[in-house]
């Protein structure tokens, strides 16, 4: 859901942002978004990153092929993936008082 | 609706901080592989894509694709992007997360082969990078 608000900012930085955006063929708008996103996201991490929705449970998971077969290759990349991914589960955590 | 290996989707693509929560904007993700979990249910692997130099500059090296402005358009999208191989999310295939998986124009685009091979190439470097700890190096016990 979009919402619209308003903010005092310096107008060297709107401009240059609204610069940059129209250099990436952006709105001010969507870049803007993107910055505080990317703010956001946390830091530099060498680690993946595997998001996970809590309760998923990886363990006998399988990846399937576009024909719903089961892809033992990619089963594997993914299980290692699931032992050496940097897994958020209880980032909600961060929300309590 | 099909979800094919290798194509790119919109997707709520959450933040990290927040995994079980779609993220607050459309990111295009690419779909590596349907999943299927021990109770059946399926799951989309998908890896973020991002034209943001900050988060570009955060991927480790070597496990990024880098798509220039003409190979992006020329698989029907507009600008240069990387794949950042590095940040996935496993989801659920539900309109919460993937808003248009209703509509025809679902499937944004599609790597070719060559590109599926370089992506996965990388997601196997990964894996060279990073051993998996269940993999114990040391003496044997005789």
């Amino acid at each position: 859901m979009k919402i619209q608000t308003a903010l005092r900012m310096e107008e060297s930085i709107i401009e240059s942002a609204r610069r940059e955006a129209e250099r990436q063929n952006r709105s001010l708008a969507n870049f803007v978004e993107t910055a505080l996103a990317d703010a956001l996201t946390g830091a530099n991490s060498d680690v993946p990153v595997l998001s996970l929705i809590e309760g998923d449970d990886l363990e006998d998971a399988v990846a399937l092929d576009d024909q719903g077969n089961v892809d033992h290759a990619e089963t594997d990349r993914l299980l290692h993936l699931a032992a050496v991914a940097r897994r958020d589960r209880n980032g909600i955590d961060d929300e309590r008082p | 609706m099909t979800w094919q290996r290798g194509s790119f989707i919109d997707c709520f693509f959450p933040f990290a901080e927040h995994p079980a929560r779609p993220g607050p904007m459309r990111h295009i993700a690419y779909l590596q592989t349907m999943v299927r979990l021990r109770r059946g249910e399926l799951r989309a692997l998908v890896m973020l894509t991002t034209t943001s130099p900050r988060m570009i500059q955060a991927i480790p090296e070597g496990l990024s694709v880098k798509i220039s402005r003409a190979n992006s358009v020329a698989m029907g999208m507009k600008n240069a992007f990387t794949i950042d191989v590095h940040r996935l999310a496993l989801l659920p295939p539900a309109k919460e997360w993937f808003p248009d998986m209703e509509r025809p124009h679902f499937i944004i685009a599609m790597a070719d082969e060559r590109l599926r091979d370089a992506i996965t190439k990388r997601y196997d470097a990964m894996r060279t990078m990073i051993p998996s700890p269940a993999v114990r190096l040391g003496p044997s016990v005789t």
